[in-house]
């Protein structure tokens, strides 16, 4: 099949599984990628991997995008009231999953770089499925801030420990020795390196988009310097995510109202690109394998999910936050989405080219990822709801 | 209107002011006693402004759960957590003086997609705001005859 025609079939078809689930209380990523396994090798195999590969510039420019929306995230205004408190939980939840997500994988698969990685990518949470319940029932109150806070920040959180993660993993993958150099300079001058090129980016782009007032032009020159700051951070063998990352976070705090408008435009471009992407998450995941991986899932999830709620816990605690708080921001951090699905996907890129272990490692995460994301993403709407119910936050029943 | 400015407006639609620590309750109200204003201008204690209210963005905050979910968090957290005039004033701001052209604040409406426009004094006070219909009006009576 043509790969435009091909584009078309997937846009569409992925739109409608997507509103059908959407329709049965389910949010419309899973059914993205429920239909994308349907037309991948485990299934059809019309999206076959030869294919999926052909396809990867596409997937780059995806994960371009959800790193500089996840930057346009990070404003300094929210921090401005409420800044040590979020901080506070914000480190506490993200790490904390992190630390057990790790610790669990490590130890069942000793593989270190694996249990790395997957904590990482369990410090993210997915706003969309939280946000709908918040507005649902009209939840208002410290508890409802501070949801909104936390998963608006720590896609950024999960970033960051990926930039790190990646760059260990790589260190061990490779099995180039555990030299000081190896484990600390090199990580850290990738890491400044992606960050140097997101800034840059990011100061050019604010200074030319000054001169501009033609909206069609405008649209071009926002997404051609993402992709191009992007794509120089791919050929450099960089973190073309955390790149876009700081480039965001460069625009929305130098000049807030000024650059609201080259958000809108990107957001406005992104949901086919979107769409295309969990569509080919779904069409990478190998359900054979999920036997095989069934334990690491479970830990996956378990660590995660104790993580998360131990984590905000103390958090909460240590920052003086209110007793809602406390007992209940736990419960409302469960949903994993689009930056936990980027990443894997990321991650399957990158470890295509380093032997038969790194590709096993890609297909590992990738399928944990996945499979992990239908059961959060089914459970973690009705925890939110517990939480502001529990929280007495709600104004409106549904 | 090829050689008039702003000054040729005059008198200016008075603005609604309030102070930088005003509530939320005070700038409805304050919008209410003014109906055809859509920006209450923010001022400090030398009257001088510090930043304008769009009504737009108050009704927002006010009803806030009928934004769309994927509403960027940052903007749903901005409005989610204003109290007072400083935290939802918008200091990012389109204003002009009596000297400058009409056409150039014609422009700047068309550009920014503003309906009226501060016009203010060498101190930087405001005295008042160049609307659209003021200007349809000049227009109408130079093409009427």
């Amino acid at each position: 099949m043509k790969i435009l025609l091909l584009i078309g079939i997937v846009l569409f078809a992925g739109l409608l599984t997507g509103r059908v689930f959407e329709r049965l209380g389910i949010p419309q990523v899973v059914g993205y990628i429920v239909f994308g396994i349907l037309i991948g090798d485990s299934f059809s195999g019309i999206l076959g991997r030869d294919l999926l590969d052909h396809l990867t510039p596409l997937t780059s420019l995806a994960l371009a995008l959800i790193g500089f929306m996840v930057g346009g995230e990070l404003k300094h205004s929210v921090f401005r009231k409420y800044g040590k408190q979020f901080f506070s939980i914000l480190f506490s939840e993200g790490l904390t999953a992190m630390f057990l997500v790790a610790l669990l994988v490590t130890v069942y698969t000793k593989d270190l770089a694996l249990g790395l990685l997957l904590g990482a990518l369990s410090s993210a949470t997915a706003p969309a499925a939280t946000v709908d319940v918040l507005w649902e029932y009209h939840s208002k109150g410290p508890l409802t801030t501070t949801i909104l806070a936390i998963v608006a920040l720590d896609d950024g959180l999960s970033l960051i420990l990926y930039g790190f993660a990646l760059a260990f993993a790589d260190v061990i993958a490779s099995g180039s020795g555990l030299s000081l150099e190896m484990m600390i300079i090199k990580p850290l001058t990738e890491i400044a390196l992606s960050l140097l090129i997101g800034i840059t980016a990011g100061i050019i782009l604010d200074r030319v988009l000054v001169r501009i007032k033609n909206k069609d032009d405008r649209l071009v020159i926002c997404l051609g310097a993402l992709v191009l700051a992007a794509g120089a951070s791919e050929s450099l063998d960089l973190s073309l995510i955390l790149t876009s990352m700081t480039m965001g976070l460069y625009l929305t705090n130098v000049h807030p109202h000024r650059n609201e408008a080259v958000f809108e435009t990107i957001k406005a471009f992104a949901p086919p690109v979107y769409i295309l992407f969990f569509v080919f998450v779904g069409a990478r995941l190998q359900i054979g394998l999920l036997k095989e991986m069934g334990i690491i899932g479970i830990l996956y999830v378990l660590g995660r999910t104790a993580g998360k709620w131990t984590g905000a816990y103390f958090g909460a605690t240590l920052s003086r936050a209110p007793e809602a708080v406390r007992k209940y921001l736990g419960f409302a951090l469960f949903s994993q989405a689009g930056v936990a699905v980027g990443l894997a996907l990321d991650a399957y890129q990158h470890f295509q080219s380093m032997g038969a272990r790194g590709v096993e490692m890609g297909s590992t995460i990738i399928n944990i990822i996945a499979a992990t994301t239908f059961l959060v993403q089914i459970i973690g709407p009705p925890s939110v709801k517990f939480a502001i119910s529990r929280a007495g936050e709600i104004t409106r029943e549904a | 209107m090829n050689k008039k400015t702003v000054r040729d407006f005059r008198p200016y639609e008075p603005p609604l002011v309030v102070g930088e620590d005003a509530d939320i309750i005070t700038l409805v109200g304050e919008f209410i006693r003014n109906p055809t204003l859509h920006h209450l201008c923010v001022i400090d204690k030398d009257r001088r402004l510090l930043g304008l209210i769009n009504r737009k963005r108050l009704f927002k905050s006010l009803f806030l759960h009928h934004l769309s979910p994927d509403t960027r968090l940052s903007k749903i957290i901005g409005l989610l957590t204003a109290e007072r005039s400083s935290d939802l004033m918008v200091t990012h701001l389109i204003t002009c003086t009596e000297d400058d052209s009409i056409h150039d604040v014609i422009r700047e409406m068309i550009e920014h997609k503003i309906r009226e426009v501060p016009v203010l004094d060498g101190q930087e006070r405001v005295l008042g705001f160049i609307t659209i219909p003021m200007i349809m009006r000049e227009w109408l009576e130079e093409n009427r005859c």
